[in-house]
Parts: structure tokens; C-alpha cells; sequence
């Protein structure tokens, strides 16, 4: 008895489920659109990355990891509604990938151990990132044009080399019509009240800032990852002519959190313009979530944000 | 000789307090040796007349320590009271779920209520930990509060929530920013007000108390007399909850869940066998706040030494579940045979085929119907269900099973109904191993894991069965959350390290089958199978040592011969399922409580009805991680823990002593 009113809960369940499904079956699989007449190839990527500079390039993945949080993290480029989600990056979901129509896989070796998911796939390992102590334009030339090379065009690659040098330094001059005394930027993400990353001279920060004709400042030299951990207080040893450059995501709760530490009221930072104009705030700008891996895409996307983000306190170092 | 015993007692409790003191200022020494680089003395200078980077080292310095202090009191004077209030050596804020509330109830105001800005808000906390305490006092009203069942209900009311927690961050994820910030549970101030506020709530607490502490001391020996000498019982009580559950509230709203301080303090003072109850909450006061603030020192010089922003409820665990342990260890002569509550059910027909008929056509049911990239629908592609839908739900089921048996052999050679891998902390053990293996031995590979998780599980399962004989029945759940909570601390520092390879371990370990592959869940559907049933061949002696080891002993069966393999049983269990998905799934403590209550009560019809339950719990749960946020996925662990946990608060209102 028991079993028979389970089985027709099962089916019931079943059914109700059905009937949710041909709702959601409405939305026709989406397709790439190409933007070129000649044959693309269809991309997969987990990497944000690689995604956005793809994308910047013309030719969008047709499938990548973690498409909503891109939103909030990445932000510029604008992913198409055509490319798939395939899940979480570090994981993504294997029965969704294998439904999907691919030419070729690119990721970095952040992602090495998914690439046995992929078969037969051809597999290209580029990674967005200079290796030196201080990075340099140069440093970020390779690995883009190898990107196009991956995808057979090379030419978007080249294209999108000069025009992005051209558009930062465009920007940079924009930059200094507005804020002709703002020379030396500190950039910071932070993790909690206390717990701040700053951007270091291996950062991809580091040659976008210099070709906008700026200076980045770092108390120390970055990791692997372009950045060094330090506490709020550290920021006192910046000098008075250095603005702070706050990446978003930045949570209000966070922002509350902040205006009650004595350490943030001595540093004298406000977000808030007329608070900090009020009370002789520094110079202080928050701008919006911009990617540190992303290659020349997010030097890019930094650039046009400089240009567009207002600073707030004393802007007249 | 009372009066010896007494001084006695004193004085160790001197020797203890002096002993903490001693290790809190040589850690504070240590902290203040590594951060602080100007005249000791100027460590007390105003803040404000500090340069602005020594005045930032040395908010991180003094209210850092004094928020410890005072966070630990409050949580060790919690404790006790909840102890004296419940008359339950395993009561606590953490036990009694109180914390797991305050949390609950802030998270969700944070996730779905952004827009008042109430994340850390403390009434928000105060009403989850009033909730949580509500909740857990409800389920053990029918059994008389009897202190199994309530701490039970705790236990399960905790790990709902802790799965309730993890399923929200997960769907949720895109909202969760706030959610961290709160979250993160540090102790490091960088402002004087939380370290003032806890500093005045503590002293309010203890005015507050003082009329308190005579009924609370007529109480504590018996209700009736004690309403007969004119206590108003109900009212104590009332005024005992609201300020348990203020206290709590206010620490998880200021600084974050801290667990195992205010059990660890309580715990010491039930050792020394304080007797008068405001000498309690003030020892348990300074145990507490003793605990913390070494726990934070050690968490402050790690920090430095390793430049990782650690949690201090990571520390919290590993250092304060051992010492819950030892405490337990160290006490272990006094057992006293206590009556164990049981679920009541009756033998019925159960229906064994219909169950396993039903077992088939949902297997059959989830490897064809779900979602693919264009939503839900019946798809029945071959290679599909053979890649990949088959082998999790094989491996999902196989788990079940494991579990399942696992717990059966467990309650029964126990007799503790609350026993299961999860619960006792077996599968942690077994973790552990895990991850320590892949921490010193990764040159041995597999063999090296599996045997170090095979080892870990081994030694939980010889030190709870050593325990089994010498303490009693409600302290042995005490190793096992205490044993949980040490992994789950590794694991959190596991988590922050951001090496690669252990980030390899967190997802093998976070209860999911998404590493199944064709190879091997056939091989561990085999294994759940051959374990099965060599679980049936020890199911006569398993009944005769059921009976208690003089009757056992009387009827001429070698007890420990059975007993050490029904161990290695129950050890191998464990160990593969939690290397198949990881340790947290609950299976092993529901199963065998639901196939009892379906009607299996003899121990042969129990196996068989709770390993097809357990498959199908497991094959559900894997089903609907799976898909329910396709692409992305909840682990099947976790949805299990909410269905089951549920369900079992459910089923507890029929305890009965």
C-alpha cells in the first residue's frame, strides 16, 4: 500500500514537473550569431578572461563558467544572451558540456584539471597575465595575439591590440583634462573591514595606468595573482598625493562597517561627496567591478571607467 | 572527607585558572612581541593621540583581545546557564542550536531583505536565537526534556540549519557579499565600541542574574519542591531563556558564530564538580573568556606567521574540540546506565518488495527525466544516462546503502539511537585522514588517501567504542560533534589557504557526486552490495551483544572477535562513502530511525528496508542537486541533510521515555 502511494506520488511529481517543462521548452535553443560571414569557431571557455577579451575581440564563446556572476565581477565586456552557461567555473557541469557544439576549448591552468572532460576537443592553454616583476604593455601582446591565432583570427587580434593602445591612451588623456593634478592612484578591492588587496606593479593596473600617463603605487610586490594582502591601517603610509582607487563589489553593510572604524574615520576617506568635501576628505574614487585577469579587455574596461568615475575629497594634489 | 574533597577541588580549580592565565599571557606577550614595535606601556596611550598606523596595530591589539574576552565570557556564562535551565551536562549554545539561530535569522533578513540594512542587526539575531531554542524545547517537551532528546534536537536542528545555510549561499550566490562580511567571524576590532557594548552587557548580565541565582539554586534539585517553597518556576525559567537568548544574539550579531567556547567552558566547570551556582557562572564566565582569548592570540600569531585572514571560528574548533574531548576522556569513570529514549513503532508488514519495487522506477525515473540545456524534459539519450547521469545515481545509492547499514549496526551495537558515521563522527575521522594525507603523504596517491582515511575512521571508531563502555551514552554524541566540528575547522582553513590541490579535496569533501565516474561507481555499488551482506552474517551476534555484554557473556559468544569486525564493518562503511561524497549526508542517523518506524523492527528486516531507503533518499537528493539549478549544482549532501533533517524533526515529537 504503502509502496503503491509512493510510486503514485513519484508519477505525480513526475507529471507536475512535465507540465513545468513545456514552459521553459518555449525558449528555442539560442545560436551563436556570427558576426563575420566566414566560418567562426565555436568556443567553450570556464575563464572570465578569456571570455571578456573574446568577446572585445568580436567573437563571443559560444559557452562559458559562471555567466551571472560576470556581472558582478567582471562587468564590461557585455557577454551576449547567446552564450550558454555551462556552470560553475572551478566545476563546470559535464552533461551540460557534453550537449554542447564545439570546435575548441581555451582555458589557463587554473583550469588543468577539467581539461580530461573534454575529449577529443582541441585544447589552448593561454594565460592573460605577465610573469614579470613589473608589467609592461609588451608583456600582454603574446598572449592576445595567440588568443586570435587560437581562433584563427589573427588579424581581430591585431586590430584589437592597436585599437585598445590607442583607446587607453585616449583615455588617459581625457583622464588629465579632468583631473589635471591626479597623477598617483593606489588601488585597492576589499575582502572585509580589515583585509584589503592592493594592486602591485605585476598587475595588469600597472602598464594600463602608466599608458593613461599615470602612476600606480603599491605598498609591496604582488603575488601570483597581482596583488598584495594588507590591513586598512597600511593605507596610512600612502602619501597625501595619492588617491585611492576602491574596486567594487562593495557591499553597504560593508560600507556601514567602515564608517564606524576609528581606523577609516582617521584615514579621512568618505565615500560620500558632500561628507567629503565637508570635512576635507582625500581624494577617493570607487570604481566599478573591474576584472584584474582579464588581459588587455580589462585594461581597456579600466581605462574607460577612470574616465567616467568621479573622485571624490581633495582633487587638487 | 567531603570538606577535603572540597579544598581539594578548590585547588585545582586554582591550578586551572592559573594555568589558562598563565598560557593567556605568554600568547598575549607573543601578539604583542610580533605587532607591536614602540614602549609596552605605550600600548595603552589614547587611541587618538597614536600615530594612525601604530593606533590601526593596536585596535588589533587591546579591544581585539578584550572583544575575546568578553565574547567568551558571555558564550561560557551561557552555557552554564542553559545547563543549569535544562539540567543537561551536554546543554550549550552551540548544542542547543542558539548560535545556528541567531545566524539563520540574519542571513535570511540580509539574503532577502537588503534594503533595511539590517545585516548584523542584533534584534534580527535575538529573534532567530529565540526561534532556534523554541524549536529545539518543542521537540523535546513529549519526552520530558529528557537530555538525549533535547541535545538530539539540537544536533539536528543545527545541522538543518547548516544545510539550510549552504543551499541559500549557493542559490543565492550573486546576493551573498553582505553575507560575507558578517559572516567571517573575526575577532579583530578596529574600533573601541563592540569591546565596550559586550564589556557593559556583561556586567548587566551578572546584575541581572544575582536575584536569580537563589531559585535557580532550589530549582536545580527538584521542580516540585521548588514550586512548593513558592519559586515562580515558569517565570525563572522565562527570565533565564530571554537572557540566554540575548546574550547570544548580541555576541553573533557583533562578531559572528563562535562555537565550542561556551561548551568547552561549561564542560570545565562540570569537571570540578562546582556545586553553589553563582560560583558557576563565574568560573564559567572566566573559562570561557580564558578560552577565547587564547583561542584569538593563537588565531592573531597564525595569521601573521601564514598572512591568511583565518576565522576565529575555524580556530575555535580546532582547539576547542579537543579539549572538549579530553575533558570527556578524563571523565570517563563516572558511567551511570541510563535509560535511552527509542522512537516508538510497532513491528508491521513492511512491504519489502513494493520497496524495492519503488527503489527501481525512481532510478529509472531520475536517469531519464531532467534538465538539458533546454530545460526540463524526458531524455533518454544513451550516452547521456551512461557518461554521466548513471554513475552519480549509482554512486548516490551506493552512499545510501553504506550509510544506512552503517548506522543500523551502529544503533544497535550501541544502543544509542542517536549513533550513526555522521553523527559519531566516524566519516569526519575519516576526513580528516583524507585531508591530512593530502596535506603530508601526497607522494602516496590513492592508496595513501584512502588508507589515511580508512586510519582516521579506524581510530574515531576504537575511541568511541572504548568511550562506549565508560561514559555515558549522551557524552559519546559530545566526541562526535566535537570531532565534526575539528574537521569542519581544517576544512574552513583548508578553504582560505587557496592551495590548489587541497581546493581539489574541499570539492571531493563537500558531499557531492560529482566526481563519480563510470569506473568507479560500479565498483562502489559492488562494494555497498558484498558490505551488505556480510552486515547480514553478523546480524545474530550483533543481536546477543545488543543485549548487553553480561548477557552476551553468558551465552559463551567471543565478544570481541564479533565486536571488532562489526568495527571494521562499520569502518569501511564510513570510510568509502565518505570518500565516494564526503561526510556530511545524515543518512546513517535517519534511515534506520524511518525503516523502524515503517514498521522493521526485527534487525534483519531493518538492514534490508534501511539500505533501500537510504538508495533511495540518496539517489533523490543527487537527482535534485543536480537539476534543480542546472547548470549549476547543490551538493547531494546537503539536500539530503534538509529532506532528512525535517523529516526528523518530524518524527521526534514521538520520542517518549
Amino acid at each position: 500500500m504503502k509502496a503503491l502511494t509512493f510510486f503514485f506520488e513519484l508519477s505525480l511529481a513526475l507529471c507536475s514537473s512535465l507540465l513545468l517543462s513545456s514552459c521553459q521548452l518555449s525558449d528555442a535553443p539560442p545560436q551563436a550569431v556570427s558576426p563575420n560571414h566566414q566560418k567562426t569557431l565555436k568556443v567553450m571557455t570556464p575563464d572570465w578572461g578569456i571570455a571578456a577579451t573574446l568577446t572585445a575581440m568580436g567573437y563571443p564563446p559560444v559557452a562559458m563558467g559562471d555567466k551571472p556572476f560576470y556581472k558582478e565581477w567582471v562587468g564590461k565586456p557585455l557577454i551576449p544572451d547567446t552564450t550558454l552557461d555551462v556552470g560553475a567555473r572551478y566545476q563546470p557541469n559535464p552533461e551540460m558540456f557534453s550537449q554542447l557544439d564545439l570546435d575548441l576549448v581555451i582555458d589557463n591552468a587554473f583550469y588543468a584539471h577539467l581539461r580530461p572532460m573534454y575529449g577529443d576537443l582541441p585544447i589552448y592553454s593561454i594565460e592573460l597575465t605577465s610573469s614579470n616583476k613589473i608589467a609592461k604593455w609588451e608583456d600582454f601582446i603574446e598572449p592576445t595575439l595567440q588568443l586570435g591565432r587560437s581562433i584563427d583570427k589573427v588579424q581581430a587580434a591585431q586590430d584589437y591590440l592597436t585599437n585598445s593602445k590607442k583607446q587607453i591612451i585616449q583615455a588617459g588623456q581625457t583622464f588629465q583634462t579632468r583631473y589635471p593634478h591626479i597623477k598617483k592612484l593606489a588601488v585597492v578591492q576589499f575582502a572585509d573591514t580589515n583585509n584589503l588587496r592592493m594592486f602591485s606593479y605585476n598587475s595588469l593596473f600597472q602598464p594600463a595606468l602608466q599608458m593613461m600617463g599615470l602612476q600606480l603605487v603599491a605598498l609591496a610586490d604582488g603575488n601570483e595573482w597581482g596583488f598584495t594582502p594588507i590591513m586598512l591601517g597600511d593605507l596610512a603610509q600612502l602619501d597625501d598625493d595619492t588617491c585611492l582607487v576602491v574596486v567594487e563589489p562593495l557591499s553597504d553593510l560593508l560600507k556601514l562597517e567602515l564608517e564606524d572604524s576609528l581606523v577609516w574615520q582617521r584615514l579621512g576617506y568618505f565615500f560620500d561627496q558632500e561628507q567629503s568635501y565637508s570635512n576635507k576628505g582625500r581624494c577617493l574614487t570607487l570604481l566599478p567591478a573591474t576584472w584584474s585577469n582579464s588581459g588587455v579587455a580589462s585594461m581597456n574596461v579600466l581605462a574607460d571607467r577612470l574616465t567616467h568615475v568621479t573622485f571624490v575629497g581633495n582633487t587638487d594634489l | 572527607m567531603i570538606h577535603k574533597n572540597n579544598l581539594l577541588s578548590t585547588n585545582r580549580i586554582y591550578m586551572m585558572v592559573v594555568f589558562l592565565l598563565l598560557l593567556a599571557g605568554l600568547s598575549s606577550y607573543a601578539v604583542v612581541h610580533q605587532l607591536w614595535h614602540l614602549n609596552f606601556l605605550e600600548l595603552f596611550t589614547p587611541s587618538f593621540e597614536l600615530p594612525l598606523s601604530d593606533m590601526s596595530i593596536q585596535l588589533r591589539i587591546l579591544p581585539t583581545m578584550l572583544v575575546a574576552l568578553t565574547c567568551g565570557g558571555l558564550l561560557g556564562l551561557v552555557s552554564v546557564l542553559l545547563q543549569q535551565l535544562v539540567k543537561n551536562t551536554l546543554a550549550s549554545d552551540t548544542t542547543l542550536a542558539v548560535g545556528s539561530g541567531a545566524n539563520m535569522a540574519l542571513l535570511i533578513v540580509t539574503l532577502f531583505l537588503p534594503n533595511l540594512a539590517l545585516g548584523g542587526n542584533f534584534w534580527v539575531a535575538f529573534v532567530g536565537a529565540l526561534g532556534s531554542m523554541a524549536l529545539v524545547f518543542l521537540l523535546a517537551a513529549p519526552s520530558r526534556m529528557n537530555p538525549l532528546v533535547l541535545v538530539l534536537g539540537g544536533l539536528v536542528t543545527n545541522i538543518l540549519l547548516g544545510a539550510i545555510t549552504a543551499l541559500l549561499l549557493i542559490y543565492y550566490a550573486e546576493e551573498t557579499l553582505n553575507v560575507m562580511v558578517w559572516a567571517a567571524g573575526s575577532l579583530t576590532q578596529n574600533n573601541w565600541q563592540v569591546s565596550a557594548v559586550l564589556m557593559i552587557a556583561s556586567v548587566v548580565a551578572f546584575i541581572v542574574l544575582m536575584p536569580l541565582l537563589k531559585p535557580l539554586e532550589i530549582m536545580s534539585l527538584d521542580d516540585r519542591q521548588a514550586k512548593s517553597l513558592g519559586v515562580p518556576i515558569n517565570l525563572i525559567r522565562g527570565l533565564v531563556i530571554g537572557v540566554v537568548a540575548l546574550l547570544t544574539a548580541l555576541v553573533v550579531s557583533r562578531v559572528g558564530p563562535i562555537s565550542f567556547i561556551g561548551l568547552g567552558a561549561a564542560t570545565l566547570v562540570n569537571v570540578f564538580s562546582v556545586r553553589r551556582i553563582g560560583y558557576r557562572l563565574l568560573l564559567g564566565y572566566v573559562f570561557g573568556a580564558l578560552l577565547l582569548w587564547i583561542t584569538s592570540n593563537a588565531t592573531t600569531l597564525l595569521q601573521q606567521y601564514l598572512s591568511l585572514n583565518i576565522p576565529a571560528d575555524a580556530m575555535t574548533a580546532i582547539l576547542g574540540a579537543p579539549l572538549v574531548i579530553w575533558l570527556i576522556v578524563s571523565q570517563s569513570r563516572q558511567h551511570t546506565e541510563e535509560v535511552i529514549p527509542t522512537l516508538v513503532s510497532e513491528r508491521r508488514d513492511t512491504h519489502l518488495m513494493g520497496w524495492g519495487v519503488a527503489l527501481m522506477l525512481l532510478t529509472v525515473g531520475v536517469l531519464i527525466f531532467t534538465v538539458t540545456s533546454n530545460g526540463w524534459q524526458l531524455s533518454t539519450i544513451g550516452h547521456l544516462i551512461v557518461d554521466f547521469r548513471l554513475p552519480r545515481t549509482l554512486s548516490a545509492a551506493a552512499t545510501g546503502i553504506m550509510l544506512a547499514t552503517a548506522g543500523v549496526l551502529l544503533q544497535t551495537l550501541t544502543r544509542n539511537p542517536m549513533a550513526s558515521p555522521e553523527v559519531l563522527g566516524i566519516s569526519s575521522g575519516s576526513a580528516i585522514g583524507v585531508v591530512l594525507s593530502f596535506i603530508f603523504l601526497p607522494s602516496f596517491g590513492y592508496t595513501g588517501i584512502v588508507l589515511s582515511g580508512l586510519l582516521g575512521a579506524f581510530i574515531v571508531l576504537s575511541l568511541i567504542l572504548w568511550l562506549a563502555r565508560r561514559i555515558n551514552p549522551g557524552y559519546l554524541l559530545l566526541v562526535g560533534v566535537a570531532i565534526a566540528a575539528l574537521m569542519g575547522g581544517l576544512l574552513s582553513l583548508v578553504k582560505i589557504s587557496g592551495d590548489q590541490r587541497l581546493q581539489a579535496v574541499l570539492s571531493w569533501l563537500s558531499g557531492s557526486t560529482y566526481l563519480a565516474s563510470p569506473e568507479t561507481a560500479w565498483i562502489l555499488i559492488g562494494l555497498a552490495f558484498i558490505l551488505l551482506l556480510l552486515s547480514f552474517m553478523v546480524i545474530k551476534p550483533l543481536e546477543i551483544l545488543s543485549l548487553g555484554s553480561g548477557i552476551a557473556r553468558e551465552l559463551g559468544v567471543s565478544l570481541r572477535l564479533y565486536q571488532s569486525l562489526i568495527l571494521i564493518l562499520v569502518a569501511l562503511l564510513s570510510t568509502i562513502s565518505t570518500l565516494a561524497v564526503g561526510p556530511l549526508s545524515f543518512i546513517g542517523l535517519m534511515i534506520p530511525h524511518l525503516a523502524s518506524t515503517l514498521g522493521a523492527v526485527n534487525l534483519k528486516r531493518q538492514l534490508q528496508l534501511s539500505a533501500i531507503l537510504g538508495a533511495g533518499l540518496m539517489v533523490i537528493a543527487d537527482w535534485m542537486g543536480r537539476y534543480l539549478i542546472f547548470p549549476y549544482e547543490i551538493p547531494a549532501g546537503t539536500i539530503a541533510a534538509i529532506i532528512g533533517g525535517t523529516y526528523f524533526l518530524y518524527l521526534m515529537r514521538r520520542i517518549k521515555d
